[in-house]
């Protein structure tokens, strides 16, 4: 009996293996684009709005270290010398000339 | 040892008084940019696949979209979003300068909202309604998404206007909310091409 149960766990992840196959096409069949769209335009529908979607976050990211990398580059770079601004003088203060 | 003490803290003074990378009113508004850009693909993306599975698009006895019209106010809003470059181009010169350009950005902002507003009780009296139809659902959703942005937009730029008006508006304060109103006005063009065409 011993012999039997040590025997029929050693094959419980094989048979494990097989059930998540055997499991495996309905969990395929539950994605909309496989087969939960009734018209091939419905399953073109959400094929493009999951592309859309998961390729707004990285190219998110991707945008936004291109503007650090330019932000940084700006900072790093000499600041070019500015003409001398013109200085407000008060007419009270100004000399005649 | 009292000379490293005030290096140490002159070094502190001068590296807290560093230019950040990025300002954080900036950087707040972008991320938030971002949210709201995954918001406004999901409704798009969920509109796109109900219209995609209706037998009659649009559906029928539901007034036509007014697409010529609103292509006009898509030119109001992007004129609108080049007036507050070109404001930001003269922030740096010369301030003074800088206040022609957020007011005519502004005034066209506020005339796509103005715009908008008429043609929702223009489809309102036609019969197109939240419960209409899928597409009045999703075109009151989306499109008023968009309304609600704008106006919370318009509301910034009538602050940064102000700060303007009284000197007190900083480079970073006026870089935020540029960040806000480029997102109004980049995001519109797509949902005019998704929902209106």
């Amino acid at each position: 009996m011993t012999r039997h149960l040590l025997a029929a766990s050693k094959r419980l992840p094989a048979g494990l293996v097989v059930a998540a196959l055997w499991l495996l096409p309905r969990a395929a069949l539950a994605c909309p684009v496989c087969g939960g769209g009734q018209k091939p335009a419905v399953g073109r529908a959400y094929l493009y709005g999951a592309w859309m979607m998961s390729a707004i976050p990285p190219l998110a990211a991707l945008g936004m270290a291109w503007f650090l990398r330019r932000r940084a580059r700006t900072l790093a770079a000499p600041a070019r010398p500015r003409a001398a601004e013109p200085v407000a003088v008060p007419t009270a203060l100004r000399q005649p000339s | 040892m009292p000379s490293r003490t005030s290096a140490g803290r002159l070094r502190l003074a001068a590296e807290s008084e560093r230019t950040p990378l990025v300002p954080s009113a900036v950087l707040g508004t972008l991320i938030f940019v971002l949210t709201e850009l995954m918001l406004f693909a999901g409704l798009i993306s969920a509109f796109v696949i109900v219209r995609a599975g209706a037998m009659v698009w649009p559906p029928p006895g539901q007034p036509r979209l007014p697409i010529e019209a609103t292509a006009f106010n898509t030119a109001v809003l992007l004129a609108s979003g080049i007036c507050l470059f070109l404001a930001q181009r003269r922030f740096f010169r010369d301030r003074e300068a800088a206040r022609r350009p957020l007011l005519a950005a502004m005034l066209l902002g506020a005339c796509f909202v103005l715009f908008q507003g008429i043609e929702w009780v223009r489809l309102i009296r036609e019969g197109l309604t939240l419960t209409s139809s899928a597409l009045g659902s999703f075109f009151y959703l989306i499109v008023g998404l968009h309304a609600l942005h704008a106006v919370v937009a318009l509301g910034i730029l009538v602050y940064t206007w102000r700060r303007l008006e009284r000197g007190w508006l900083a480079q970073h304060q006026l870089a935020a909310a540029q960040v806000f109103w480029y997102f109004v006005v980049g995001v519109w063009p797509v949902i005019y091409g998704v929902v209106y065409l």
